[in-house]
């Protein structure tokens, strides 16, 4: 063993925490090798050092500052750190998602008792010239002086195309809408719930 | 009841049972342990009273969680050190002020007195040895706090490999190259200050 080997087993030699056989090696090195011994002599000291520092105790306040910190909190479980931090995540995100909706679509709901599309007002004309304008989609025409927009209806056509066709248009973009909405507030609460999640496991390890 | 006679366990178990009296008297087993360990980690006072409350806090909010894995006292200094390194990982860039001379710091007594009382004779070697010890904690801030943490365990607070695997969570091979590591870069830090070199040759 030479004594660059020896150098890097000192600091375990030091506390006895070498195999055996290594002590001995080592030990059989020192008694030959006074700058081996040097070294050990200084790793000694620096231990010693160490444990010669004096004891430390907390300031006199300390424990009664703990004391108060710890009746000032309960202790956590898995539902007492979730349910409240995600409850109030999904309550806000329901919020936005009404007063989204409840921006984006206001005629739908004052007008959703009456059963028509807000954009559209229904007309009637005996005209089925008039009714079935191919210039425009679903006989729709546009009051040129109101630029309100006029559905007109064959009285010819069956009840439950009428009925089709109020129900198309708005819904549709509605539902659209509702799935968009509510799938982005899906994505934020799963975000939301994995930070919680990390936030949970780390508290976890730390205490593990 | 007599709390002063249970061990740990029964004190745990008395506290999970609605007992707050019980989890006092383990802040009273071990205040001194972890405050010291605090402190030689955080060197300053500040640090060390928030990381020792914060590790005594996290007991109290887990000890439903222990169950016994490993001792109460392990368990403990094991959340000491896993605070204190993630304390560290948070603050990666701001260095430790490290402990002055006339740093006041508390005793045994609840006395606030200098940190390195007299201890030896001659008030010549009392006056080397403090100096010694101030450049060796200077040096041990210095170091990566992983080396910080088994050098403290192992000469600070007294501790066998065994028990710093098991507060580590390191197994024994890990935490003696560990220590052998933090002892050479330690040494490394000493040599290359000229104040350290120059009394030791004086000695
Ligand atoms: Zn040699």
């Amino acid at each position: 063993m030479n004594c660059r080997e020896v150098a890097d087993l000192l600091p375990l030699f030091l506390d006895e925490e070498l195999a055996p056989d290594e002590m001995k090696e080592v030990s059989n090195h020192l008694s030959v090798c006074s700058s081996c011994r040097q070294l050990l002599a200084e790793f000694k000291r620096e231990q010693q050092i160490l444990r010669s520092l004096p004891p430390v105790a907390p300031p006199p306040t300390w424990r009664a500052e703990l004391l108060k910190r710890v009746k000032n909190q309960r202790r956590p479980s898995a539902i007492r750190f979730f349910v409240p931090r995600l409850g109030s995540l999904a309550a806000a995100l329901l919020v936005v998602l009404l007063m989204t909706n409840l921006y984006v679509f206001p005629s739908y709901v004052l007008n959703r008792h009456h059963g028509a599309p807000p954009e559209y007002r229904i007309a009637v004309s005996e005209n089925p010239e008039v009714a079935n304008d191919p210039s425009e989609p679903d006989g729709a025409q546009t009051n040129p002086e109101t630029t309100e927009k006029l559905q007109f209806f064959d009285l010819n056509q069956k009840a439950d195309d009428l009925v089709r066709l109020t129900a198309t248009s708005d819904n549709s973009l509605q539902r659209r809408w509702w799935l968009w909405s509510s799938s982005l507030c899906l994505v934020m609460w799963l975000t939301g719930a994995g930070y919680y999640y990390y936030q949970y496991r780390r508290l976890q390890e730390q205490t593990d | 009841m007599q709390l002063a006679g249970l061990t740990d366990e029964h004190l745990v178990e008395e506290f999970l049972q609605g007992n707050l009296a019980a989890f006092e008297e383990l802040v009273s087993r071990y205040e001194q342990k972890v405050f010291q360990l605090a402190y030689r980690l955080s060197c300053n006072l500040d640090d060390a009273s928030d990381l020792a409350q914060e590790a005594f806090l996290k007991v109290y909010r887990s000890l439903g969680q222990w169950r016994g894995k490993a001792t109460f006292s392990t368990w403990l200094y094991r959340i000491v050190t896993n605070t204190f390194l993630d304390d560290m990982r948070k603050r990666k860039r701001r260095p430790l002020v490290a402990v002055s001379l006339d740093a006041s710091i508390p005793t045994e007594d609840g006395e606030v007195t200098r940190e390195f009382p007299s201890t030896d004779p001659g008030p010549e070697q009392e006056y080397l040895q403090r100096e010694l010890q101030q450049i060796v904690l200077t040096a041990l801030a210095e170091l990566e706090p992983d080396y910080r943490v088994v050098l403290t365990l192992r000469d600070i607070q007294g501790h066998t490999y065994e028990e710093i695997a098991q507060i580590t969570q390191l197994n024994i091979g890990t935490v003696k190259s560990r220590i052998s590591r933090a002892r050479a870069a330690l040494r490394k830090k000493l040599l290359e200050m000229e104040q350290y070199v120059a009394l030791v040759r004086q000695k």
